[in-house]
C-alpha cells in the first residue's frame, strides 16, 4: 500500500475547509431577501462584537434564518457523505449509500409512525418537552432497519459473500419500507401528514431546535470513529482474506462501521429528511480527486458533503424567491447528471 | 365594500349557447330519421333533452346532462357536502368522502372513499344520478374516470369569493333547489356586508396567513383564502404570489414584518413555540402576541367560509363587535 503523508491529508482538508468557508460566506449574502455585502459585514461585525443591532429585520434574517441553515446544511451533507463513503468502503461497492441500503427509508418510517401515533400517545400535548421524540423515532427507524438488514442477510463466514448479501438485503428492505411508507401516508387521512411529503424529499427549512446538539455530537463523534477505522477498511478493501491474515477483525469492524454510519444517517435524516445523492456522489468526487485511500477519503468526503449540500440549499432557497424548493430536489437534479459525468470520466480515463 | 359582492352573474344554462343548439339539432335530425314524435324541441328556451335531462355548463366549462330532480347525489368534496346540507338537499345525498365532517349528521352518511382517492366501484354500485366534484381538493383524473364510466359529474369551482357564490347557486340549480341557493347566497352577502360595516374606516391589517408551519405554506394570489381574508379587512403579505399554496421563505416574512399572523387550527397554541424559535421570535406580530388561530372555516369554500370571515374580523377588531 502506498504511504500517504499526514501533510497531504491535512493540506487537502484545509483547502476544502477554505472552500467551504468562502462558499458559506457567499451564501450568507445570497438569498430570498437581498442583503448588500456592506450591510452583512456590518451586521456580522456587530454580531461578533456583541453589539445587538436592535431589531433590524436583516440581522434576524442573517443570524436567525440563514446562518443556522448554512450550518445545518453543512452538517447534514457532511454526515450523509461520510456515511456513504463508509458504506462504499465497507461493502466494497461503489453503489452503496444510506439511501440504497434502506437506512434513510427506515428513518423516514420512524418519523412517519411518530407523526401518526404521537397524537394518540398524547405527545403533542406535552409540547416543548418532546422535541427529542421525533429525532428519536427517526433514529429508532434507522436502527431497526440496520438490524433487519443484518437478520435478512444472515451470517456468513465467507466475508465477500456477506457484504453482497448485506447490500442485497438493504435494497430489498429499502423498497419494502418505502411501500410501507406510502401505505402509511395514504391510509392516514390526518392533515398532519401533509408536511411529511415535503420532508420525504429532503428539506432544510425547518427551524433548528435543541435536538440539533445531540445530532451534531453524534455526527462529529461518528465521523471520528469511522476515521479511526480507515486503515482497517483499507486492508479490507484489498481483500478480506488478506485482511484477516493481517490480523484485522473483519466481521467486528464491519458491524461497528455499519452501525456507526447508520446512526449518523438516522440522526441527520431526523432533522432534514432523506436528501438523495449526497451519500452517493461525494465519495466518488473524493475518490477521483484524492484516490481511494480511506485515510484521506473520509475527511475530504466529509467536507465535500458539506460544500455540495450547502451550495444546493443556497440554490433551493433562492431560485424561486419568495418561495422555496426543498433541497432534495436540487441535489437530485444536479446529482444525477453529475453522477453520469463521473461515471464516464472514470470509464474513459486510466484507472 | 369590495366590488366582488356586487357583480354577481347567476349561472346560465347552456340553452342559448351554440353548442347546445348543435345538440338540439342533431337530436332533431335523429328524431326525424326515426320518424318518432318530437317533444316541443323547436323552442330553444327549453333545455331539456328527450330523456328529461338538463344540460348545464359546470365550473370548469364542461357540459353535464343532469336529471331535473336528481335523487341519488354523491358528493366528492367537503365543500360540496356542506353546500348540499345548507341547501336542504341532504336527504338525496347518498355518499360523501371521509373528509366530509360538517355537519355532525354527515357522519351517518355512507363513505365513498376520500378526497383524492374516491372508490370507483363503490360509487358505481350506488347508481348515482348526479356526482358533484370540487376543484378544491378533487383530482381531475377522478372526474375524467367517473364521466368515462357514464356518470354525470358536475365540477364546482369555488376558486374565489365570487366563484363560491356562483358555486352555491349552481349546486342549488342542478339539485333543483335554485330558490334555496339564491336565498343562501343573499344571506351570505348580507352577513358579509354586516362585517364590512363593522370594520368600516379601519386601516387594513397586513397579515401573514399560514396554512401549514412545517414546511411553511401560505395561500397565494389565486386562492379563495386570499380573497376571503380581504373581506375581514386583511391584506395578505403573500397576495402577490402566483402559485396556489407555495412554500414561503421565512426571510421574506422577517423583512415584511406583518402586523398579524393568521393560522388555522393547529395542535395547540403555536404562540409559545414561536416566541422561542429563532427568527420567528423577532417578528413584531409574535412579540405583540398577534397570532390568531381560526377554526378551519376559512379553508372551506362553501357557505361556511362566511363564519370564518366573521371570526377573523372579530379576532382582529374585537372592539367593533361588542
Amino acid at each position: 500500500m502506498k504511504r500517504i503523508s499526514k501533510g497531504r491529508i491535512l493540506g487537502a482538508s484545509l483547502v476544502l475547509l477554505g472552500i467551504w468557508f468562502v462558499i458559506a460566506l457567499l451564501s450568507l449574502n445570497i438569498g430570498s431577501v437581498p442583503i448588500p455585502v456592506r450591510t452583512s459585514l456590518r451586521l456580522l461585525g456587530g454580531f461578533f462584537l456583541g453589539d445587538n443591532s436592535g431589531g433590524d429585520p436583516l440581522a434576524s434574517v442573517l443570524f436567525s434564518v440563514r446562518l443556522p441553515r448554512i450550518l445545518l446544511g453543512s452538517l447534514v451533507g457532511a454526515a450523509l457523505a461520510t456515511a456513504g463513503a463508509a458504506f462504499q468502503a465497507l461493502l466494497r461497492n461503489p453503489l452503496a449509500d444510506p439511501y440504497v441500503l434502506g437506512v434513510s427509508t427506515g428513518a423516514s418510517m420512524g418519523t412517519i409512525l411518530y407523526s401518526i401515533f404521537a397524537g394518540w400517545l398524547g405527545f403533542a400535548a406535552a409540547g416543548g418537552g418532546m422535541i427529542y421524540a421525533r429525532p428519536l423515532a427517526a433514529f429508532l427507524g434507522a436502527v431497526f432497519t440496520v438490524w433487519a438488514v443484518y437478520v435478512i442477510a444472515g451470517s456468513s463466514y465467507r466475508a465477500s459473500e456477506s457484504s453482497q448479501r448485506l447490500l442485497l438485503a438493504g435494497i430489498v428492505l429499502a423498497s419494502f419500507l418505502s411501500s410501507i411508507n406510502v401505505f402509511l401516508l395514504t391510509s392516514t387521512s390526518k392533515a398532519d401528514i401533509r408536511g411529511i411529503f415535503y420532508w420525504l424529499i429532503g428539506d432544510l427549512s425547518r427551524p433548528v431546535d435543541a435536538s440539533i446538539y445531540p445530532v451534531t455530537a453524534l455526527v462529529f463523534g461518528g465521523f471520528f470513529l469511522i476515521y479511526l477505522f480507515s486503515q482497517s477498511l483499507n486492508l479490507i478493501g484489498m481483500g478480506e482474506t488478506d485482511a484477516m491474515v493481517l490480523g484485522v477483525e473483519v466481521k467486528r469492524i464491519r458491524t461497528c462501521v455499519y452501525v456507526i454510519a447508520s446512526l449518523i444517517t438516522g440522526a441527520v435524516v431526523s432533522v432534514s429528511g432523506p436528501i438523495a445523492y449526497i451519500g452517493l456522489i461525494c465519495p466518488h468526487m473524493g475518490r477521483m480527486m484524492f484516490g481511494s485511500d480511506n485515510r484521506i477519503l473520509f475527511p475530504t468526503v466529509f467536507l465535500f458533503g458539506a460544500i455540495f449540500t450547502l451550495s444546493a440549499d443556497t440554490v433551493a432557497r433562492t431560485v424561486l424567491s419568495p418561495t422555496e424548493l426543498p433541497v432534495g430536489i436540487v441535489t437530485a437534479v444536479c446529482g444525477a447528471p453529475l453522477f453520469i459525468y463521473l461515471l464516464h470520466r472514470r470509464g474513459g480515463g486510466k484507472q | 365594500m369590495p366590488d366582488n359582492l356586487h357583480h354577481f352573474h347567476p349561472l346560465q344554462r347552456i340553452s342559448a349557447s351554440l353548442s347546445f343548439r348543435r345538440v338540439v339539432y342533431s337530436l332533431l335530425v335523429f328524431a326525424s330519421i326515426l320518424e318518432s314524435g318530437c317533444r316541443n324541441s323547436g323552442t330553444p328556451k327549453n333545455s331539456q333533452d328527450p330523456a328529461g335531462k338538463i344540460v348545464y355548463a359546470d365550473g370548469i366549462g364542461r357540459q353535464v346532462r343532469i336529471p331535473k330532480h336528481p335523487l341519488r347525489i354523491i358528493s366528492l368534496a367537503p365543500d360540496v357536502t356542506e353546500t348540499l346540507y345548507m341547501l336542504g338537499a341532504q336527504d338525496r345525498l347518498i355518499g360523501v368522502t371521509s373528509q366530509c365532517d360538517w355537519p355532525e349528521a354527515v357522519k351517518q352518511k355512507p363513505i365513498i372513499g376520500d378526497l383524492l382517492n374516491p372508490n370507483y366501484e363503490v360509487i358505481l354500485a350506488k347508481k348515482p344520478d348526479l356526482v358533484i366534484a370540487s376543484t378544491a381538493g378533487n383530482d381531475q383524473a377522478a372526474v375524467m374516470k367517473l364521466s368515462g364510466l357514464g356518470l354525470p359529474v358536475y365540477v364546482s369551482a369555488p376558486r374565489s369569493v365570487e366563484r363560491i357564490f356562483q358555486s352555491v347557486e349552481a349546486i342549488g340549480q342542478i339539485t333543483d333547489c335554485a330558490g334555496q341557493g339564491r336565498q343562501l347566497v343573499a344571506q351570505m352577502k348580507e352577513r358579509l356586508n354586516k362585517v364590512q360595516m363593522r370594520i368600516a374606516g379601519l386601516p387594513p391589517v397586513r397579515a401573514f396567513f399560514i396554512t401549514w408551519f412545517d414546511p411553511l405554506l401560505t395561500p397565494g394570489k389565486n386562492t379563495f383564502e386570499n380573497d376571503e381574508v380581504r373581506l375581514a379587512g386583511v391584506i395578505s403579505i403573500t397576495a402577490d404570489i402566483h402559485q396556489f399554496y407555495p412554500r414561503y421563505s421565512l426571510e421574506q416574512v422577517l423583512v415584511k414584518d406583518p402586523d398579524a399572523i393568521i393560522t388555522v387550527e393547529q395542535k395547540g397554541d403555536p404562540l409559545p413555540n414561536l416566541k422561542k424559535t429563532a427568527g420567528w421570535k423577532d417578528l413584531r406580530a409574535v412579540k405583540e402576541g398577534k397570532v390568531y388561530i381560526l377554526g378551519e372555516y376559512l379553508q372551506h369554500p362553501s357557505p361556511l367560509f362566511v363564519d370564518g370571515v366573521e371570526e377573523l374580523a372579530q379576532k382582529l377588531h374585537p372592539e367593533r363587535f361588542r
